[in-house]
């Protein structure tokens, strides 16, 4: 197992407010993790900080052994929690775009998924159902052969069928000597393929273990435990 | 990677400049087609400068659009939700600057193509060939007193001019960038650094005279008359590589802070 994204007292502060306080973190390969915390616990600040849309304020983070930067971007598929496409293009040329700039994105699997779903590539973005465009996003990032995705609310506002919809696809479509980090708050919709989960709480990581020791040593569901660490 | 940035720059400005251009040729031969109709008449009078106005003003507002859009572009494509896409292409800084800039460059020169042929549009016929003579009669009379500097002088003046279309847009990009740097009102402060470069170019150009003016009394004018009399070629030779020159390490000045804080203090919040 080679290790995936490593924080080394990672720190990001906006201003007076610290959205994540010395984070020590590994992830390893060949497992879907679950970034799991309350709202502005800062599961999405670390996110973006190992996509390098973010500077750390202090310490150090390594994506793929590397600094966030244009060797990293190519090993690493991000999907965010809204909307970040081109509007007027077609997806068609959205999918030509992919294909250009990165040299793992499987453009055959693109279509099938597209085919699959119903969505016709010659349509504009703009005329797509909200549903549709988290759709065209994700499957756009599932068709990288990348090292690292990063799903940032992927089933958000969505609904149920469409939610096993796309757990399918992250499921079906990731490289298997990849890791899956996918921040949400629908624990009980994802926690079934979990392998490992992190509790982010006050920008600090609170607990990082195996679904399954979790299980085993509390005797407890994933969903079960957030609801009792993470009670008001 | 600029190559492929560079191709959905150009697709963006064409997708939303064509339309433009388009309204401007249109424009211009809506122009010629009611001089068809000269007549000493007063409602022929309206109708003729009605056309001229509104060619002039859809001149003006074709280069204008061409040079806002690109500063928007840069900031909505940057520093905006698309920014999400655009910074987690394997892309450097470097390469998104240099394709942006060459967009800019590539369209300022097609709305001034542009203009000129809704120009000629306008003036076809008699006017044209006046005009193309007038043209024509001067290059002759440039070529003609300058002899071999007429030619290196073209030369620089081209270059003079794609500068300035860096130097301003690199500039924006520069007050942009300058402007995420804040933790909110971010557009506010990217004004603010436009209106604290304006303060120093001011400053500067004030200090500049201040100086010229304490020297030019013992002497520097006259040295620099006696200059322009005795070489007044090489004179405006100095003159123009020393302005591109200037224009040039400003223009690299504004790149450097905009790469700088796209490379190093990037915060897409």
């Amino acid at each position: 197992m080679s290790v995936l994204l490593q924080c080394m007292n990672l720190t990001k502060t906006y201003g007076q407010v610290t959205a994540l306080d010395h984070v020590n973190l590994t992830v390893e390969s060949g497992k879907l993790i679950g970034l799991l915390g309350p709202n502005g616990s800062g599961k999405t600040t670390l996110i973006k900080l190992a996509c390098g849309l973010l500077t750390p304020t202090e310490g150090d983070i390594r994506v793929v052994g590397k600094a966030p930067g244009p060797e990293s971007k190519a090993e690493v598929a991000f999907l965010p929690d809204n909307s970040y496409l081109n509007t007027w293009m077609t997806v068609r040329q959205i999918v030509s775009m992919f294909t250009e700039f990165y040299a793992d994105f499987r453009e055959e699997l693109a279509y099938e998924m597209l085919t699959q779903l119903g969505i016709s590539p010659d349509k504009k973005l703009k005329t797509l159902s909200k549903g549709n465009k988290e759709k065209v996003c994700l499957i756009l990032v599932m068709s990288r052969n990348a090292k690292l995705y990063v799903l940032d609310e992927p089933i958000a506002g969505v609904d149920p069928a469409t939610r096993d919809y796309i757990m399918s696809v992250i499921i079906n479509n990731y490289n298997p000597d990849a890791s899956v980090l996918i921040s949400t708050h629908l624990i009980s919709d994802i926690e079934q393929v979990l392998d490992e989960v992190i509790f982010i709480q006050n920008g600090q990581i609170t607990l990082q273990k195996a679904v399954d020791e979790i299980r085993a040593e509390n005797g407890k569901s994933v969903d079960e435990l957030f609801r009792e660490v993470f009670k008001w | 990677m600029v190559k492929k940035l560079l191709k959905y720059e150009l697709y963006a400005y064409t997708r939303t400049l064509l339309p433009v251009y388009a309204i401007l040729l249109g424009i211009s031969v809506l122009c010629r087609f009611v001089q068809f109709f000269e007549n000493d008449h007063v409602s022929y009078g309206i109708l003729f400068w009605s056309s001229v106005i509104a060619l002039i003003i859809t001149v003006i507002a074709c280069i204008g659009m061409t040079v806002g859009y690109g500063i928007v572009r840069f900031y909505k494509n940057l520093f905006s939700l698309e920014g999400y896409l655009s910074f987690t292409l394997p892309v450097t800084p470097t390469a998104h600057l240099i394709a942006k800039t060459l967009g800019q460059f590539i369209f300022c020169a097609a709305a001034v193509a542009v203009s000129l042929v809704s120009v000629a549009i306008a003036t076809a016929g008699e006017v044209l060939v006046e005009l193309f003579r007038a043209g024509f009669w001067l290059i002759g009379e440039f070529f003609e007193n300058c002899g071999g500097h007429a030619a290196f002088y073209t030369l620089v003046a081209l270059l003079l001019l794609v500068i300035i279309v860096g130097y301003f847009y690199l500039m924006c990009c520069a007050c942009i960038s300058v402007g995420q740097t804040a933790k909110k009102n971010r557009i506010l402060k990217a004004f603010g650094a436009y209106f604290v470069w304006y303060l120093i170019t001011q400053a500067v150009g004030t200090v500049g005279i201040i100086v010229f003016a304490i020297f030019g009394e013992i002497g520097l004018l006259e040295a620099i008359a006696r200059v322009i009399e005795n070489y007044p070629f090489e004179f405006v030779h100095v003159l123009m590589v020393g302005a591109f020159i200037i224009a040039a390490a400003i223009s690299a000045m504004f790149f450097f802070i905009s790469h700088r804080i796209m490379s190093r203090r990037l915060n897409l919040e």
